[in-house]
């Protein structure tokens, strides 16, 4: 019998890798890539990782079994998101032309395979980069039922425990989310 | 079903979170519809677009840091915090001693007078008139006095939390 989540926590609180090793592999990418998608930033997706990681596993006690336990998860991750996302507003941002003009490479983020044919990497670039920008220009309420739904998979009603809103609310913002992502890939680049 | 409801489910019916009924009977009008149709296959672009942002896998460095969190060797309670366990009372009492002597020495300044003993047989009465309260004062209130004097000259005690 596999043991639950809980149980994986309350040995890994003890020091228990194994029990670490199979939770990292369940958690890391789907969290790490849905905090990158609400970011737009994977350096930043991974620290926020850590930081839901060492929350999970500091705060255990906290957990109430009337919730999954990957609600749970989600909730503290989707919480340091909006600080971050917060924080962000609150600095002064810089244009990203003056970042390339300081010799930032542009879409450093974008993960590239040596092995693959130029052009077709440059096209996958090119792709990348306009579906990060779409998601960008998302309101963050959308963008995170999206990459809930979307790209995490998970139900509507999940998704409604871990925002805290209701069943309609995350079904209409999904449906607005599609739309607005309608009109900014419309003729191949983001308005 | 109208294009209304349709389009509103459209969604939902390309990511398969409808029940069998809703799937067939959307079909059936995206069949005969032709801007339902259409409106439908936007949407399943507009999401194969989107599915272009493929997964990536943390890097090694974070499994690392957290691999050290879990491992890394706890902190056991050290003298200083069994320390800090027994310093915590120590103002808690000293305060109250405080507000007792001072509440024993308002008492003793309000005591009521009341008449001395009963004089032995064979003795004056007005030999051993003192009064209880007089008894007291001469005796406590001197050294309560004193102490609080000392008390309240005394450096302050600086305690760390």
């Amino acid at each position: 019998m596999s043991a639950s989540d809980e149980e994986l926590i309350e040995r890994c609180k003890k020091g228990d890798v194994t029990a670490f090793d199979r939770l990292y592999k369940k958690y890391s990418a789907p969290l790490t890539n849905y905090i990158f998608k609400l970011l737009a930033d994977f350096d930043r997706a991974e620290d926020l990782f850590q930081e839901t990681f060492v929350r999970v596993l500091t705060k255990s006690h906290y957990y109430r079994p009337r919730a999954k336990f990957s609600t749970w998860v989600y909730k503290i991750a989707t919480n340091l998101c909006y600080n971050e996302l917060r924080r962000r507003r609150q600095l002064p941002t810089v244009p990203l032309d003056d970042c390339i003009a300081e010799g930032f490479e542009k879409g450093s983020d974008i993960p590239s395979d040596p092995h693959q044919c130029p052009l077709r990497r440059v096209e996958n670039r090119d792709l990348y980069e306009k579906v990060l920008n779409a998601m960008r220009r998302l309101p963050v309420d959308q963008r995170t039922v999206f990459s809930l739904r979307f790209y995490q998979e998970l139900p509507y009603d999940q998704i409604a425990e871990i925002l805290n809103c209701p069943l309609g609310t995350v079904k209409s913002r999904m449906h607005n989310a599609v739309r607005k992502l309608q009109n900014l890939l419309k003729d191949g680049k983001p308005t | 079903m109208d294009c209304k409801d349709v389009r509103e489910s459209l969604v939902d019916y390309v990511l398969y979170d409808l029940n069998l009924g809703q799937i067939e009977e959307i079909g059936k009008h995206l069949a005969r519809c032709a801007e339902c149709s259409a409106e439908e296959g936007c949407i399943r672009k507009t999401l194969e677009v989107m599915g272009g942002l493929v997964d990536r896998e943390p890097s090694l460095r974070t499994y690392e840091a957290l691999r050290w969190q879990v491992t890394r060797p706890r902190r056991r309670a050290g003298v200083s915090k069994v320390l800090r366990r027994i310093w915590r009372p120590v103002p808690v009492f000293a305060t109250l001693a405080g507000v007792l002597l001072m509440a024993s020495v308002f008492l003793l300044n309000m005591w009521p007078e009341t008449k001395g003993d009963i004089p032995p047989p064979g003795e004056r009465a007005d030999s051993v008139q003192h009064s209880s309260r007089d008894t007291a004062t001469t005796l406590l209130k001197p050294m309560m006095l004193d102490s609080a004097a000392r008390f309240l000259q005394s450096p302050p005690v600086k305690a760390r939390f």
